[in-house]
């Protein structure tokens, strides 16, 4: 629109046409009012006109607008209408074609999965978690010993000194929660990097490929479980190989397998066979070979055994 | 009463308690996902071929063809002769031999073999082992007049692949295609390798767009023609091989082209435009009827079948550009496939790893590309190397025949379905395009 575009939208008193246009949805005095070219502006127009015209202009306004809210709120209660549907949305990547052959590709991701391997052990040494446990183990140490000096003198001290403990467990604890959120904050960091590693490298993949996503654990206690089940994948994957015809064909199976205390495989059965027998042969080697697993942690070893874990190859 | 009240909320309880809590733990069954294996490359043992003193000829011809139809497939990696230990006196039959000469040189599979002159042709004896299991997985003999070594080597390579992947062999498979210059197409046909090149039409004009009848027995293919008040059509011809004898199949006015066979070779689905819009129709040769099965304001042209006939999947501008989509095989349920990039054409369906091939214009030319069938995880297969188009898989879907014109003159090439390996076909037979890949000829 122009600048007196609204101008002419409502004062339709203003044109000389011969026309009685009312009505803010008569799209032929748009078009017209496009079509001609700008009506200059007269500087001495302003004043008592101006005035009035503004006052009309504003009139229109309110009514026009008063008349569209009424419609809407009458045929919303007239009729209600069908409910809004919602669906979930889908994600398609339009990006194009991917650029890359496909056995380039084999040779970029290979360096990929590292990302995802390597936060496990980086925090550990590197953590700012572990120095700040030293800092504070050192005081009370020293603490410990003086009183242990003065405790053979007074009781309250001694009573005092529990006390003490008590409150040193009660750090200890919430130290160790600390630790476990910022480790998994290291291993996102680590991640993030290792993402950015990655696009520096140049390495851009085109087409239809839908990107994981980063998720947030902060649990101390799933990420335990998640550090044995990534132990666990990657002593598969050293294992899972398949003869090139067989790794074309699109196959996928799902395994259950429940795994004991020495980390060797109990049970294991198909759940969702592949349906061709190389196949399922390759899976059942590639378990058997990848034994034995490291041995579960305590909390989660009777789940292990009796519930097991799913796999899918590769699913 | 309330006592009683009492225990049955608790047997109730106790009830739901034991209901809830198994399936709380299955909820919180760990899901590993081991994702993409690795691959290998079986590592083959081939003994050289025993033979007697009349057929040391022909033992040569039939253990180079076999090798040369293993290497073909680039699946296997072969031990060198010169690795061998094992002694000349260890027979070919089980029992006959020690596999740890073979298992100790890291032979995963071994193939040994004799050949006999008998009356009237020659006799092979062949054996596959699967060294770590210790055990034949293929005894064979095969029976072959002089003139037919090929055929029987070719026969025993097929059956070693198959009994190693478990997928048919195609070195008795065919190729047939479009080869011309100076305006003049003619169809042309040769083995997988793209020996034994010969001309199938001759009819001093354009013939195009072949397609094998299932069983490997009919082409069908397209042809310029004039009618008799001079006017120039493209109608649609079928060859029989066996009768010998080409029939026209339809010479509506206008366009009856891209005929593809369903997979029980039954009927025909092809581009008409008599109707004035090129549109699928569907036709079973030698009737007049035809159901049309495609209604755009685009065309819709390059139908190909899904290996069990159920759908279809075509090129289509209805979205204003060519993409490839898919229907049921009587019209209903069209998908869209690709949205990505600006041009896709010549779908090819897999007859056996459940992909589509088609050809995409991407950086100024015409490339492979291999997605899912319902149009997800595209992949690329060349690049850099000219137009690439008029992709068509072989029977057991490990490779892709197609066009290219990288040297500057349109030849036939075949590659794997990696695009690691790519062979060209044709040599000195002018331009040559739209290959189709033949299905398992008996």
């Amino acid at each position: 629109m122009e600048a007196h575009g609204p101008d002419l939208w409502f004062s339709p008193p203003a044109r000389t046409d011969g026309h009685d246009h009312t009505g803010i949805l008569d799209l032929g005095i748009l078009a017209r009012a496009q079509a001609r070219p700008p009506l200059p502006r007269n500087p001495r127009l302003g004043g008592v006109h101006s005035e009035e015209r503004l006052q009309s202009n504003l009139k229109w306004s309110f009514a026009l607008h008063g008349a569209i809210f009424l419609v809407i709120i009458l045929r919303s209660l007239v009729f209600p209408g069908e409910p809004k549907q919602y669906r979930p949305a889908l994600r398609v990547d339009l990006v194009g074609l991917p650029d890359i052959l496909k056995k380039d590709l084999s040779k970029i991701s290979p360096s990929l999965p590292p990302v995802e391997s390597a936060p496990t052990e980086e925090p550990s040494k590197t953590t700012p978690a572990k120095s700040m446990e030293v800092e504070k183990a050192d005081p009370n140490e020293m603490v410990l010993h003086k009183k242990e000096a003065v405790s053979e003198r007074n009781r309250k001290r001694l009573e005092q000194l529990a006390r003490e403990e008590k409150a040193d467990r009660e750090r200890e604890r919430k130290m160790k929660a600390a630790l476990s959120r910022m480790k998994s904050l290291a291993r996102i960091r680590s991640q993030v990097a290792g993402q950015d590693a990655s696009q520096e490298a140049g390495i851009l993949i085109k087409g239809n490929q839908i990107s994981k996503g980063t998720s947030l654990s902060g649990d101390a206690a799933e990420t335990a479980e998640l550090s044995y089940y990534d132990l666990v994948k990657s002593q598969l994957q050293q294992a899972w190989e398949l003869p090139v015809w067989l790794s074309r064909q699109n196959l996928s199976a799902k395994v259950e397998i429940s795994i004991d205390g020495h980390g060797i495989v109990r049970t294991l059965r198909f759940i969702k066979p592949s349906g061709n027998p190389q196949f399922d042969e390759a899976v059942k080697r590639t378990i058997a070979q990848s034994q034995p697993f490291p041995k579960p942690p305590k909390d989660q070893a009777d789940s292990l055994l009796v519930h097991g874990i799913s796999l899918g190859f590769p699913l | 009463m309330l006592n009683r009240l009492h225990r049955s909320a608790a047997i109730t309880l106790i009830l739901l308690s034991s209901i809830a809590a198994p399936a709380s733990h299955a909820g919180e069954k760990a899901y590993i996902a081991v994702g993409n294996a690795k691959t290998k490359k079986v590592v083959l043992a081939i003994a050289p071929m025993r033979a007697d003193a009349a057929s040391g000829g022909e033992a040569k011809s039939i253990s180079d063809t076999v090798a040369a139809d293993l290497t073909f497939m680039d699946l296997f990696r072969f031990l060198a002769p010169a690795s061998f230990t094992e002694s000349k006196s260890a027979g070919i039959a089980p029992g006959t031999f020690q596999m740890s000469d073979w298992t100790s040189i890291g032979a995963e599979f071994v193939i040994k073999s004799q050949i006999l002159r008998e009356a009237g042709g020659f006799r092979l004896e062949a054996f596959l082992y699967d060294a770590a299991g210790n055990r034949a997985i293929l005894s064979k003999r095969y029976v072959a007049s002089a003139g037919d070594i090929k055929t029987m080597a070719h026969t025993f390579a097929n059956d070693v692949v198959t009994a190693l992947t478990g997928l048919p062999g195609i070195f008795l498979t065919k190729i047939v295609m479009s080869c011309g210059n100076q305006g003049k197409k003619e169809l042309y046909l040769m083995n997988f390798d793209g020996t034994e090149a010969r001309q199938l039409t001759r009819h001093n004009s354009i013939a195009l767009s072949p397609a094998w009848s299932p069983d490997g027995t009919k082409v069908a293919y397209s042809l310029y023609t004039r009618n008799s008040k001079n006017i120039r059509n493209i109608d649609l011809y079928e060859m029989d091989f066996r009768a010998r004898t080409v029939r026209m199949l339809s010479n509506r006015r206008g366009i009856n082209s891209g005929a593809s066979y369903s997979p029980d070779g039954r009927r025909i689905v092809a581009t008409l435009s008599f109707s004035g819009n090129p549109e699928l129709y569907l036709f079973t040769p030698g009737s007049a009827n035809s159901t049309k099965i495609t209604q755009s304001f685009g065309f819709d042209v390059d139908p190909t079948w899904s290996p069990d006939g159920s759908k279809i999947a075509f090129v289509s501008s209805r979205s204003g550009m060519p993409m490839v989509y898919s229907m049921s095989a009587d019209g209903s349920n069209v998908q869209r496939l690709t949205f990505a990039g600006r041009y896709n054409a010549a779908p090819s369906w897999s007859p056996t790893n459940n992909k589509i091939a088609f050809a995409g214009w991407l950086e100024g030319r015409f490339d492979i590309f291999v997605m899912n069938p319902d149009g997800t995880t595209i992949e690329r297969l060349t690049k850099n190397q000219g137009n690439n188009e008029d992709p068509s898989f072989s029977p057991d879907g490990n490779f892709i025949a197609f066009s290219s014109n990288r040297t500057g003159q349109s030849n036939v090439y075949v590659m794997n379905v990696d695009g690691t390996f790519t062979k060209r076909l044709t040599y000195g037979l002018g331009n040559c395009s739209m290959p189709k890949w033949s299905g398992l000829t008996r």
